[in-house]
């Protein structure tokens, strides 16, 4: 999603919020700092009697506010599966996702008190840097990157196809070799009796010479070059995946084929530019999208860790009625 | 822009054969599909599980607890990390209303520290109530009943899970929380009989820890409402002997401004009355306060000022300057009545003439004897009663030389005469050794200063009655927060003693010099005081509240 003018409200409500929360932790905790701001009493004693900021009644705000984010931000998914759901346009909750997320992050500080605490806690915030650090990498992404796909591929393919594309250019390109033993064959004769009636009278070039050089040049290219990059998992360490390096090989091999095998050539070509757009719009989808597969399992272990932090921190206050 | 130009229909002829393409497994979308199975299924397996206590510490427990450093339950009552276990019972055995009932108790449970209080008092009896440090318990000999406090926690001050180090002494935060907070005083406030008896309205000196250490009590109303204050320089009460019309109950002539101080110390005064006087080594020495008052031998207050140790060397009991290595006995009048009388001076003429005139001969002797005899005759003193006269009560007349007088006992003591041949009755001293009764106190971090920067009255007190400690507000000037905060307190270098003025006036100025309570106010509870309550019934719950 595109951080347009369309964010600012609710980059708004999120610096009031922010702000809001720290007039709250700095009254509650740092009361010196900001003398002219009382908590109500129903947040307790300030500062707070306990040696703790998680537990007392401000702290548990936050970290019940959290976690109703992070629920929330975990039914974006939901909510994208399920696009009829008259619940909010799609964009808004995506925009809510992103700022309401960024919001946790003074909210659970705030909450842990800039402390990392215990094994548990600890590993809570690794979890919670690795789910913030993921979402915001890919938020990053998406401000340049599809700009910057649309205006480097031109022909920009359906990602998914991919893989059958280049397997269709794989059957073009072996529809070509089968074509380059019939078409020499049929082409011999006439090219001969041109030659030979040149021979009689004037000075000619060996025509069918030239034909056979020039069908063996493109045999080899496609046999040897073409047809390994085509059939590369990954196309990135072949010669031809360079644009420069592609270009010299295919003006060297037209200059070397007739003007019967150019469009050929041409062909072959444009078979190695399109695997050469595939690979880069792999190559960009895969930043595009990759951080999913990291921001996404991570989130659902958050959640399911955070509950139990907060059952763990519950049960060793006050356990459960057995 | 696109290298080969092809049309719309060329672009979607690569379609043609593939628009099921989504209908095929595609490795970025299984790959998501794979990855998010196995965060779900391995963090529900991993938070099923039984997990060791330790996990869930929020840090390390002290070195007073690692007893059970693995036994998380001895604080934390019933507490069972067994989540699959929790939450099943909570659902398959709980009625409606008790799941409720516990819903609600776990929310408040930041609010509710009772069991994990209880745990505290199982090990730690009687101490549900705040208890005063174990030097202000100590006062219960002289107190007819103590303060205490009803708090809400022991972990409102008492933070476990801080370090594998002892205990800390809860921090000073800890302390004004509740001693800044005049209402939480009064709601809290517990008071227990003590045994002791109150001092008199002037005040007493007593050695009622039965340590020999003579200390200083002033009376305190009963019952002892404490007062809140907000620091150590703003209403922090008063010390104990700076009450109103409190004297220092000292049986003792002394005037400290005739004994006058060294020039050195005071450029600005008047010549002191005392002259220089020579030591032992025979260099001149003029009197300063450390002659008297010397530290004791741990740093903390001051030494017993002794008569033999810091008052003979000028107030000499020397009988003559003839025979100036004969002293009256100190100390006990019975032995001075016995030396003075016939038989007992001429003991002591006889023994000075063999052990520092080297007579041996007896004519010698003798002749020693009635010369001294004669010469005290030559002063006026015939008779035995008139020897102890001068010697208990009035000294020598003023046309007696200056060597040969000697100083009476009632130049410093109070004498009681019984009447009759009875022995006269010296009142005890009874000096204070200590001052301060609820903390110690070291002059060491103070060498940099002159005495006479706190015990300002010293200069011109002629009064033994006069209480010559600093009052509160003086240690305030320097016990304080900076005076700007940006600035850098003055401290003296560690070790140097040496006088700074400069170094006092910035201090004086500025302040910056700790005012933490526990800077004064160290040990809270020693082993012998602990749990001074542990069986007593409070007398009053709250004489504030019926």
């Amino acid at each position: 999603m595109l951080v347009n003018r369309s964010h600012i409200p609710w980059i708004i409500i999120t610096v009031i919020a922010t702000a809001l929360a720290t007039a709250l932790f700095l009254a509650n905790f740092h009361p010196a700092t900001i003398p002219f701001f009382k908590l109500p009493g129903v947040f307790g004693p300030v500062p707070p009697v306990r040696n703790t900021i998680g537990g007392t009644p401000l702290g548990l705000l936050f970290g019940i506010i959290s976690y109703l984010i992070f629920l929330f931000a975990a039914a974006l998914g939901i909510r994208k599966k399920r696009r009829t759901l008259p619940i909010g346009h799609v964009q808004t909750w995506l925009r809510a996702h992103i700022w309401l997320t960024i919001l946790t992050v003074p909210l659970v500080l705030f909450h842990c008190g800039f402390h990392f605490g215990g094994i548990l806690t600890t590993s809570l915030m690794v979890l919670y840097f690795i789910v913030m650090a993921s979402g915001l990498y890919g938020l990053a992404l998406q401000q340049f990157m599809p700009g910057m796909m649309g205006r480097r591929l031109p022909q920009e393919a359906v990602f998914e196809a991919i893989p059958e594309v280049r397997g269709e250019l794989v059957e073009l390109a072996e529809k070509l070799w089968k074509e380059l033993s019939p078409a020499v064959k049929k082409a011999a004769p006439a090219m001969a009796a041109a030659g030979s009636a040149a021979t009689a009278t004037t000075l000619l070039p060996d025509v069918a010479q030239d034909e056979e050089l020039s069908r063996k040049a493109i045999s080899e290219f496609l046999h040897d070059e073409v047809f390994p990059y085509l059939r590369m998992a990954s196309g990135r360490d072949h010669r031809l995946a360079s644009p420069r390096a592609a270009e010299d090989s295919f003006r060297l091999l037209k200059m070397s084929v007739t003007p019967f095998w150019r469009p050929s050539v041409e062909r072959m070509e444009q078979w190695c530019y399109d695997r050469r757009m595939l690979d880069v719009q792999t190559r960009y989808q895969h930043w595009l999208h990759f951080w999913l597969v990291v921001h996404v399992p991570f989130s659902f272990i958050l959640l399911v860790i955070t509950f139990w932090h907060a059952y763990m921190a519950v049960v060793y206050l006050k356990p459960f009625p057995s | 822009m696109d290298v080969f130009q092809r049309t719309t229909k060329q672009i979607a002829a690569k379609y043609k054969e593939h628009l099921d393409y989504f209908r095929r497994p595609h490795y970025f979308r299984y790959t998501k599909i794979i990855c998010f199975a196995l965060a779900v299924v391995g963090s529900i397996a991993f938070v099923s599980f039984p997990h060791e206590p330790v996990l869930f510490s929020t840090g390390p427990i002290c070195k007073n607890h690692e007893r059970f450093a693995d036994n998380c339950e001895k604080c934390h009552v019933g507490a069972k990390p067994d989540l699959v276990s929790n939450v099943t019972s909570l659902f398959s055995t709980a009625k409606p209303a008790e799941m409720k009932a516990g819903v609600q108790r776990a929310l408040h449970a930041s609010n509710s520290l009772a069991e994990l209080d209880q745990a505290c008092n199982d090990c730690h009896k009687g101490f549900e109530y705040h208890q005063p440090q174990s030097l202000a318990l100590g006062l219960r000999p002289v107190r007819t009943e103590v303060s205490g406090a009803k708090v809400t926690s022991c972990s409102e001050c008492h933070h476990e899970h801080q370090g594998p180090d002892k205990m800390p002494n809860p921090p000073y935060i800890d302390c004004i929380n509740c001693h800044g907070n005049q209402m939480k005083l009064e709601h809290t406030l517990v008071t227990f009989k003590a045994d002791g008896r109150q001092p008199p309205p002037l005040g007493m000196v007593a050695d009622f820890k039965g340590d020999n250490v003579r200390r200083f009590v002033a009376p305190r109303p009963s019952p002892h409402q404490p007062v809140s204050f907000a620091s150590f320089r703003v209403g922090h009460p008063a010390f104990g002997y700076e009450s109103e019309g409190l004297r220092d109950p000292a049986v003792l002539h002394f005037n400290h401004a005739a004994h006058g101080l060294a020039e050195a110390e005071q450029p600005n005064r008047k010549p002191t009355t005392i002259p220089p006087f020579k030591t032992p080594t025979g260099e001149k020495h003029q009197l300063t306060c450390t002659d008297c008052h010397k530290p004791g031998a741990d740093g903390f207050f001051m030494q017993r000022v002794t008569y033999d140790e810091h008052c003979r060397q000028c107030h000499s009991l020397h009988f003559s300057a003839d025979v100036p290595e004969l002293t009256i006995p100190h100390r006990d009048p019975e032995k001075v009545r016995v030396a003075m009388q016939s038989t007992g001076l001429t003991s002591l003429f006889l023994e000075y003439a063999g052990t520092y005139m080297k007579i041996n001969d007896r004519a010698q002797q003798q002749a020693f004897i009635d010369d001294q005899f004669r010469k005290l005759q030559a002063r006026g003193i015939d008779t035995t009663e008139k020897l102890l006269i001068r010697v208990f009560r009035t000294g020598d007349p003023p046309n007696v030389t200056k060597d040969q007088a000697f100083p009476p006992c009632a130049k410093c003591h109070e004498v009681n005469f019984p009447g009759g041949n009875s022995t006269p009755k010296i009142t005890p001293t009874n000096m204070a050794d200590r001052w301060l009764t609820r903390g110690p106190f070291k002059h060491e971090p103070h060498g940099h200063m002159n005495c006479t920067d706190c015990h300002r009255q010293a200069k011109t007190s002629s009064k033994t009655s006069d209480i010559l400690l600093p009052p509160k507000t003086y240690c305030a000037e320097c016990h304080r927060p900076l005076e700007n905060a940006d600035h850098t307190p003055a401290m003296p270098r560690q070790g140097v003693l040496k006088q700074d003025p400069e170094l006092t006036a910035r201090q004086l100025t500025e302040g910056g010099v700790s005012s933490n309570c526990q800077y004064c106010h160290p040990r809270y509870h020693s082993t012998s005081e602990t749990a001074v309550f542990a069986k007593q019934t409070p007398l009053l719950r709250n004489p504030h509240k019926p």
